[in-house]
């Protein structure tokens, strides 16, 4: 298993981000977590750094539930983006919703890897690293 | 053996007999005054009989033929002999009737004369067909007045013979004399040897070998004399299967030209014989020839000397003093073709001796002048030598001119008669004969035979009208079959059935009409059948499928009541909409005041639905879909309603849409129902995404940090994640009593409304505002002029007031100064508030639907929570009313308030 060089951590929750990458960063797996606060801040960066693809991250973990531009209308404007994108980038909805219409519109989304129900324990990090690998 | 006692009718049954017959009965005393008339005719002039007596009746005999009536009467009853005669009388209508009026003198039972009796009955039926013949035999009547001749109609298959006056004249007799007459009368006049003549020439011209039946024969005269009459005549009828039918015929009495011939052959003979008596027998043949208009000559071979006798001269227009003229003056007497002729056949007569009978035609000037009638033969001495030629020469010009006039007459009935019977036979129609008193049908066409379902065969002369006939209709047939007869009236129509052999019912339509035929007095009707079976089965269909169709819109009328649906029915091209009772009801409409056409369903039409509705019905009439669609009206009261709408377009052949037909049901119930669930649907998703997202969330945290807690050894950490703790179970506790309040608003139906002063609850909440409004110096302005108060409860004006204002300062920009608008007005009977700021705004296209949803904030903000909106929103919709938001970023945000009292 390679290491995972960039992880973007997308979650206005400050208490779930602030325990979620400690535990990314107690398995050793990634070298850089970035967390952004919601949507638009996260689509913000990768517009402007869409050319530069060592910036950008293998892996987003993305809340659907947060101020300003959720999960859903950041999805549909990075797919807007998506042919521009130098990069594969895994991403991965991380909610606390067990709600099975957001878990199966979810999984509609070709951009979306898989649904992930919180919290982010380090069994389901490990399977989500396997599979990047 | 028993005989039947023959009883003379006694005197009861007899007045019976007078008072009920159809006959106009009338005596008159032995001074011929008028003493009794019956009940008919009385009757019939609508006269008392007071009116009537002496001779007050004559009165309403027409002028015109007055003189004829009164001369008649008056010289029959002066010789006491029967009379029967012709005039109009006035009926009891004003209209004049032709009567047949017969009248005979009585006795009294010692013999004494009494005075006459009589009857009158209403011919004017036949006098109208007569009417229709009666120019051509006016016509025919002139010719035969002209030529003095006696006329016969002759029925050859019944032997009915009709002959005129002047035919029984010829014989020295009266019509009446003779009477009645037959073909009997012919033979038993007729000189035996004349008749075998006559009989030989009748039948060549009824095998066709000749055309004119024409015969010279000797009759019997009253006197005991024979008298010569020449006979012509024609067959002008005959019967299907090629046997003559009826016979016209003239005589003429040609007994002194017969004589006039005689007398000069005898006259010849006795010149013969002695030459002494020639000068007496030349005067007596002068005589002769003078009555009969026959001239003679006499040639003399030898000499070539010719003689003229006086009325020779006198035919040919030269002097008698003169000597006849030469041959190229006598030739200018005729036309060069019958000179021809005659000099051929003079020339024949001269070299041989066969004798010639010619007609010539004379000319003068090269102009037809006339015809006339030759005979010649040869003189011939005692050794059979011809010596001379005579002849004699009649002017028959004026008989030649009547025979051709009525050969043309004839041949003008004989096309009428021929027209009749193609007509008859190749009909369309049934047509048939039929014999008045016993209803037999004489005569019939092919099509008659196909409609009874019967042979021609078996019909004719052996089934009657009745016994082919539906029982049930021969009744009305009959009653009108007495009129008829009457002469009350000339014809008549009946619907009716015949019943074919093999049981079937023919429905027909027969007119009848009934008809008198030249020579044949007996009465008889035509009567013209048209099969109209499959018309009346199409109009018994039609009745059932009418019966159907009124019980079909009985059940329907029925039904759509029972469904409450109002029915409309539009004419698209002339815009003409019908409505029933239900429609007006539905859309709150007065019937009588309405102009019914589609503007006054549009206008009945909520504002916001009227531009789908129409499109609806576009779409409808362009075919793209079927017309079924909800849509709110709006009551004259402002009451609004959902009414559903299905209707059918019905199209000419070319597709184009003629009529709209449609029902109009309330659904207001149920879209409300149906509104109600939607809404409280959305309000269990809305609260299963709380509970998911708002919930959930601090709950995994929850989890995480005790996870933590229990792997962590350093007392700093521990006392990190227990203050995370705190403040997220803080959270959780924050989401789950706004959770708890947003139900209540739900289900707190039992708030009370009030009416409520707008300013007086604005006030108050900026007064509670004042600190912050004071902050940043915001100008708050206030129109509250269209609409001051609100029947709401006053809880939620606050709310409403509370969070919309402080959203508007907490959203400020910090560019400018803050200016706050708030303003009421009324849009279709409801209070519209408007808020106006002009703060940070908000990316619609972002916030979308989601800015009234719980725990949702567009803002960077510290103090944003996502609750205010979400809030205010479920008081306003709880009460039946609407928020929503126009906003642009960077310049400012409007909300709305649609307010409504009623609780929903």
């Amino acid at each position: 298993m390679t290491a995972i060089k960039k992880l973007f951590l997308v979650d206005d929750d400050k208490v779930f981000t602030f325990l979620t990458t400690r535990i990314i960063a107690k398995n050793n797996l990634v070298e850089q977590v970035k967390v952004f606060g919601n949507g638009l801040d996260i689509l913000n960066f990768i517009a402007e750094n869409i050319h530069d693809v060592a910036s950008l991250p293998e892996i987003i973990l993305l809340d659907l539930n947060m101020p300003i531009m959720d999960g859903w209308q950041f999805l549909e404007r990075y797919i807007d983006l998506l042919p521009k994108i130098d990069k594969e980038i895994k991403i991965y909805v991380l909610s606390s919703s067990i709600f099975p219409e957001d878990i199966d519109k979810a999984k509609t989304i070709q951009a979306v890897s898989d649904y992930i129900i919180k919290p982010l324990t380090g069994d389901k990090l490990i399977n989500i690293l396997r599979k990047n690998s | 053996m028993r005989e039947f006692e023959h009883n003379e009718l006694n005197l009861e049954e007899l007045n019976t007999i007078i008072k009920q017959s159809n006959t106009l009965i009338w005596r008159s005393n032995n001074k011929g005054l008028f003493d009794y008339f019956n009940t008919t005719w009385l009757q019939f002039t609508g006269r008392s009989i007071e009116q009537e007596i002496g001779n007050g009746w004559t009165e309403n005999i027409h002028p015109e033929d007055y003189n004829n009536y009164h001369e008649t009467y008056l010289e029959h009853f002066r010789i006491r002999k029967p009379f029967e005669i012709e005039y109009r009388l006035k009926r009891e209508d004003g209209v004049y009737r032709w009567m047949l009026d017969k009248g005979a003198p009585f006795v009294d039972t010692d013999g004494e004369f009494k005075g006459f009796l009589g009857f009158c009955v209403d011919i004017t039926k036949s006098k109208k067909i007569e009417g229709k013949l009666e120019k051509e035999q006016e016509y025919l009547a002139g010719i035969l007045q002209g030529t003095n001749s006696g006329t016969w109609e002759w029925n050859i298959q019944t032997g009915e013979t009709v002959f005129n006056e002047r035919w029984a004249n010829i014989i020295g007799y009266t019509l009446e004399e003779i009477s009645p007459t037959s073909i009997d009368t012919w033979t038993k006049y007729c000189h035996p040897d004349d008749l075998e003549t006559s009989k030989e020439l009748l039948e060549k011209h009824f095998y066709g070998d000749l055309d004119y039946y024409e015969v010279e024969a000797r009759m019997r005269h009253k006197n005991g004399e024979w008298v010569w009459v020449l006979g012509r005549g024609r067959v002008m009828a005959w019967t299907k299967d090629g046997q003559p039918l009826l016979m016209l015929g003239t005589h003429q009495d040609i007994t002194e030209r017969k004589h006039a011939i005689e007398k000069l052959r005898k006259s010849e003979i006795r010149l013969r014989q002695s030459k002494e008596k020639a000068e007496q027998i030349a005067g007596e043949l002068e005589e002769s020839q003078k009555i009969a208009h026959l001239g003679s000559w006499y040639l003399d071979v030898a000499t070539n000397e010719v003689i003229w006798s006086e009325e020779l001269y006198k035919m040919y227009g030269f002097d008698s003093s003169l000597p006849p003229p030469p041959y190229t003056e006598h030739m200018k007497l005729f036309t060069a073709e019958s000179w021809n002729i005659l000099s051929e056949e003079l020339a024949k007569t001269r070299d041989t001796g066969i004798p010639y009978e010619l007609v010539l035609e004379m000319a003068k000037e090269g102009k037809h002048k006339g015809w006339v009638w030759v005979k010649g033969e040869a003189v011939f001495n005692n050794h059979n030598e011809i010596v001379g030629l005579r002849g004699v020469a009649q002017d028959i010009t004026r008989r030649k001119q009547m025979d051709l006039q009525l050969k043309v007459a004839k041949e003008k009935v004989d096309f009428i008669s021929k027209r009749f019977q193609i007509m008859f036979h190749q009909a369309p129609l049934g047509m048939i004969l039929v014999d008045s008193s016993t209803g037999i049908i004489r005569e019939l066409n092919p099509k008659f035979a196909k409609i009874t379902g019967r042979t021609a065969k078996e019909i004719q002369h052996h089934i009657d009208w009745v016994s082919i006939t539906h029982p049930d209709d021969i009744q009305e047939d009959w009653d009108k079959m007495k009129l008829l007869n009457n002469g009350e009236i000339d014809g008549f129509n009946i619907q009716k059935r015949y019943i074919r052999p093999n049981g079937e019912e023919v429905w027909v339509n027969v007119t009848i009409a009934s008809v008198e035929e030249i020579g044949n007095r007996r009465k008889q009707h035509l009567r013209m059948i048209e099969d109209i079976t499959s018309k009346k089965q199409s109009e018994k269909a039609l009745l059932k499928e009418k019966e159907r169709a009124e019980a079909s819109e009985n059940r329907l009328l029925i039904a759509s009541q029972a469904a409450q649906l109002g029915i409309w029915d539009w004419d698209v091209e002339e815009d003409y909409l019908v409505w029933d009772d239900r429609m007006y009801k539905l859309f709150g409409q007065n019937p009588q005041k309405i102009k019914t056409n589609y503007e006054l369903w549009e206008s009945c039409f909520y504002p916001e639905d009227k531009e789908r509705v129409n499109q609806a019905i576009e779409d409808a009439l362009t075919g793209i879909k079927d017309f079924d669609t909800v849509f709110r009206i709006i009551h004259p009261d402002g009451n609004q309603f959902y009414i559903r709408g299905h209707a059918l377009v019905l199209r000419d052949q070319q597709g184009n849409p003629l009529r709209m037909i449609g029902v109009n049901k309330d659904v207001t119930e149920s879209k409300t129902r149906e509104l109600i669930l939607e809404s409280q649907n959305r309000q269990l998703i809305d609260f299963s995404n709380i509970v998911a997202h708002n919930l959930r969330a601090p709950l995994v945290n929850i989890e995480m940090l005790v996870d933590v807690l229990e792997n962590s050894n350093s007392v700093e950490e521990q006392q990190l994640f227990s203050g995370q703790l705190k403040s997220v179970v803080y959270h959780l506790n924050e989401v789950f009593n706004e959770l708890i309040e947003s139900v209540q608003i739900r289900q707190d139906t039992e708030i009370q409304s009030e009416t409520i002063v707008l300013k007086d609850r604005l006030d108050r909440i900026l007064g509670s505002l004042q600190s912050q409004i004071n902050a940043c110096q915001a100008d708050i302005q206030i129109d509250f002029d269209k609409a001051s108060t609100i029947l709401y409860p006053k809880k939620y004006v606050d709310s409403i007031f509370a969070n919309l204002v402080s959203n508007a300062i907490k959203y400020r920009s910090l560019d400018r100064k803050p200016i706050i608008k708030l303003k009421t007005e009324k849009v279709n009977g409801l209070v519209v508030l408007t808020v106006t700021d002009n703060g940070l705004g908000i990316d619609m296209s972002l916030a979308k639907d989601k800015i009234f949803k719980i725990r949702k904030v567009f803002h960077n903000h510290p103090e944003a929570k996502g609750f205010g909106l979400f809030m205010i929103k479920t008081q306003i919709e709880a009460m039946g009313g609407k928020i929503w938001v126009e906003s642009a970023p960077g310049k400012g945000s409007s909300f709305f308030v649609k307010f409504k009292s009623r609780k929903v």
